[in-house]
């Protein structure tokens, strides 16, 4: 009787300790999704207090708005360019530093320095290196014979092609630390049995390497696809506010922009709301993941 | 024994806490706070209204002045956060084309009084009513200055050019000076400089186009009038125009332009404010650093237009009309005005922050400035567009233009600068493209209530 009132207790003062977690992530995340959801159904100015009901409206004037889908295109392209990249430079990375060899240590610290610079310290750096009329990537690529004229990288035409390897230049560490981690887990015994059964290297990757690192490598995909697909701040400081910024306007950008330039907050929180389901299904597809894999292990 | 300590200890911090806060408060109290947005990028005109503010504290003890320097290419991001939040500023800069927008949702506070303690003759004409709405004033600008198309004055003279009047004219200008000087197949001049870097600028020039060959963006109705002739013809300008641009000019910032058109890469700059005289005084070699090379022409004349007009920026100080402290920062605004303060504000970028007071402007304080007398020819430029009224606050084409409620929202939409990037980049032709702008303009004006055809 006694062990059941403490237990009780013991509940009760759980709750409390918890409580203010609750009530954090209750303000901060789950009322903002809802009001934000609440707020899609409305015609409703960014900041004066007027709003009228106009049910799925936003949702039919984005389906029927090219800039939508413009923005929808600009955003898969750049997903799917900078994550294909980033796995085969990420991985081939992990591979590498794997290896033995003399320095691998400093490699493997050289090899994180882009992640861990501030996106806004990288952009600036990139955008003085790729200037067209003074920037050093030109002026290399002179020298060495390779253009006569020089690019330019932040035009039109090229400023996709930028943004692409910007990022990819940016977020490949994730990808070689997150595979690096997981090659070190592979059991040298693997290897040394296949080396004895003659396998040659490329069989060793894709017999023993490859089936290991497959779960972490679907699980990388999916998470850095779902990044890149929302992704704001290299966007936006490379040109969202210039003139070519309509070259690479992702989805996330178009939000904001209808929010703060356009001023239509009822729009933008309808933009909002799409990305959030976009979000959302690549959510449940890791979630799955990550339940397979702990049955697999279990 | 050591639990009561640690409860004494805790008493005690507590006490200090809550005494703290009762202290601050009571401190805040006695003291109203005047808060301030400005968009002012030159440090040395910042630091003076510092000092302004500082001064009016030590003279009105009971306020206490925070100035926040804001980009005014985030004002508009800024004021729209802070509105929606209920924390503004009592006091900002503005864009003349926001006013209308946040004069007619009622935001802002009428500032008749502080009119008529500057002196409402006092003021040019060019930009004292540029905030008069229905017989009140909601804004007064900080200072004024003008746009031109500078040139370089000794190539021009090299080439036996004349100075353009017309459009037409002025395409043979740039022409004839886009050269490559070393003959190895790249252009190392180009003809024109072009802030295409900044979509605020591209809309900027396209208004300023479309004044100086007659036409108009809005009709009486609202109506935009993307496709009529005279706006067709700017965008055929454009079009010429950009052939004679650096590949880059879609990436080219306002500020970087001048170190272009300073280090000797481009022939001529269509948006032009004086603040680039300060720019070519630090880049430039220093034997070249005069108006003899760098010099200033008026805005050449469309094919439909009979008289160029120049931008004037002319940002107005306006006071939120949720400000508790309405009072205090008309009090303020008025200390700013007075000559002495004015004068020493407006000195700091000399040309460009042209004072709205005649009596100041016009006064030898003012003129008996080293720099000033350097560059007079562009002073005299600006002096006389602003005497002449040929001049037009951004976006704002025609007089009746500032009534207009959405053009905050326009140019955040960007349509211009589509409009503009769809002949140049895309290769639409002008009608096209005025088309596509047309519909989307009107789809907007009809999606924030203001459709009235």
């Amino acid at each position: 009787m006694k062990r059941i009132g403490i237990k009780q207790k013991n509940k009760v003062f759980a709750l409390i300790l918890v409580f203010p977690t609750v009530l954090v992530i209750v303000a901060l995340t789950i009322f903002p999704i809802f009001y934000n959801f609440y707020l899609s159904f409305f015609q409703k100015h960014a900041f004066l207090d007027q709003k009228e009901p106009i049910g799925l409206k936003n949702y039919i004037d984005i389906m029927k708005n090219p800039e939508f889908w413009s923005s929808f295109k600009n955003g898969i392209i750049y997903a799917v360019s900078t994550t294909v990249l980033q796995m085969i430079i990420g991985v081939s990375g992990a591979l590498i530093l794997n290896e033995r060899f003399k320095g691998r240590n400093f490699m493997r610290g050289i090899m994180l320095f882009p992640y861990l610079m501030p996106t806004v310290v990288v952009i600036i750096l990139w955008k003085w290196l790729l200037n067209a009329s003074y920037g050093l990537i030109n002026y290399i690529f002179s020298l060495l014979g390779i253009i006569d004229k020089p690019i330019v990288w932040l035009s039109e035409n090229n400023i996709m092609i930028t943004l692409i390897l910007i990022s990819v230049w940016q977020f490949f560490p994730f990808v070689l630390v997150t595979a690096l981690a997981r090659l070190q887990t592979i059991p040298e015994d693997l290897y040394r049995a296949a080396r004895v059964d003659g396998a040659p290297p490329v069989s060793r990757f894709i017999h023993i390497t490859l089936p290991q690192l497959k779960n972490v490598l679907f699980t990388i995909l999916l998470l850095r696809a779902i990044w890149m697909f929302t992704k704001f701040d290299t966007v936006w400081l490379l040109a969202g506010k210039e003139a070519v910024g309509k070259y690479i306007q992702t989805i996330p950008v178009l939000t904001f922009r209808r929010t703060f330039d356009y001023l239509q907050a009822g729009m933008g929180a309808a933009l909002s709301v799409i990305l959030f389901l976009v979000l959302l299904t690549g959510a449940i597809l890791y979630l799955q993941t990550i339940m397979r894999s702990v049955r697999q292990l279990d | 024994m050591k639990v009561r300590v640690m409860k004494l200890v805790q008493l005690v911090l507590v006490g200090f806490l809550v005494g703290g806060l009762v202290c601050c408060q009571k401190s805040e109290e006695k003291q109203k706070l005047l808060r301030i947005w400005e968009t002012e990028t030159d440090p040395g005109a910042g630091r003076a209204i510092n000092k302004i503010a500082r001064e009016f504290e030590k003279l009105h003890p009971k306020i206490k002045i925070e100035i926040e320097a804001i980009s005014w290419e985030e004002l508009s991001t800024k004021l729209t956060a802070a509105l929606s939040a209920g924390d503004v500023p009592d006091i900002t800069h503005l864009e003349p084309f926001m006013v209308a927008s946040m004069q007619s949702k009622k935001l802002l506070a009428p500032i008749d009084d502080l009119i008529e303690a500057i002196g409402k003759d006092d003021i040019y004409d060019s930009v004292k009513n540029l905030q008069l709405f229905d017989g009140h004033y909601y804004g007064i600008a900080y200072a004024m200055g003008t746009t031109y198309f500078s040139y370089r004055k000794d190539w021009a003279k090299e080439k036996g050019l004349k100075i353009p009047k017309s459009w037409s004219e002025y395409i043979e200008f740039i022409k004839a000076l886009t050269e490559d000087i070393d003959g190895d197949g790249n252009i190392d001049r180009y003809g024109v400089i072009l802030p295409g870097g900044s979509p605020f600028f591209i809309d900027q020039l396209t208004a300023e186009l479309i004044a100086s060959n007659n036409g108009r963006l809005f009709d009486k109705n609202w109506r935009p009038t993307f496709t009529e002739k005279e706006v067709i013809e700017v965008l055929d300008f454009w079009q010429k125009m950009v052939k004679f641009a650096p590949p880059d000019w879609t990436s080219e910032a306002y500020i970087d332009q001048f170190r272009t058109f300073a280090t000797g890469k481009g022939a001529t700059v269509p948006v032009t404010y004086a603040r680039a005289s300060k720019q070519i005084d630090m880049d430039a070699a220093e034997k070249l650093r005069t108006p003899d090379v760098f010099a200033v022409m008026p805005q050449p004349i469309g094919p439909s237009g009979n008289k160029s007009y120049a931008t004037i920026d002319c940002e107005p100080w306006a006071i939120m009309a949720s400000s508790k402290v309405i009072d205090e920062a008309k009090e303020f605004l008025k200390f700013f005005y007075k000559k002495e303060n004015y004068l020493r504000f407006c000195i700091q970028v000399p040309i460009h922050l042209i004072p709205i007071r005649p009596s100041v402007a016009e006064g030898n304080e003012y003129k008996d400035n080293n720099f000033l007398k350097k560059w007079q020819p562009w002073l005299d430029e600006s002096l006389s567009m602003i005497r002449e009224q040929r001049v037009r606050p951004i976006l704002l084409v025609e007089e009746d233009d500032k009534e207009i409620p959405f053009l905050m929202e326009l140019q955040g939409s960007r349509i211009l600068t589509d409009m503009v990037l769809a002949v140049t980049m895309e290769g639409k032709t002008s009608t096209e493209a005025a088309k596509e702008a047309q519909e989307k303009a009107e789809k907007l004006i009809e999606n924030m209530g203001y459709k009235k055809w």
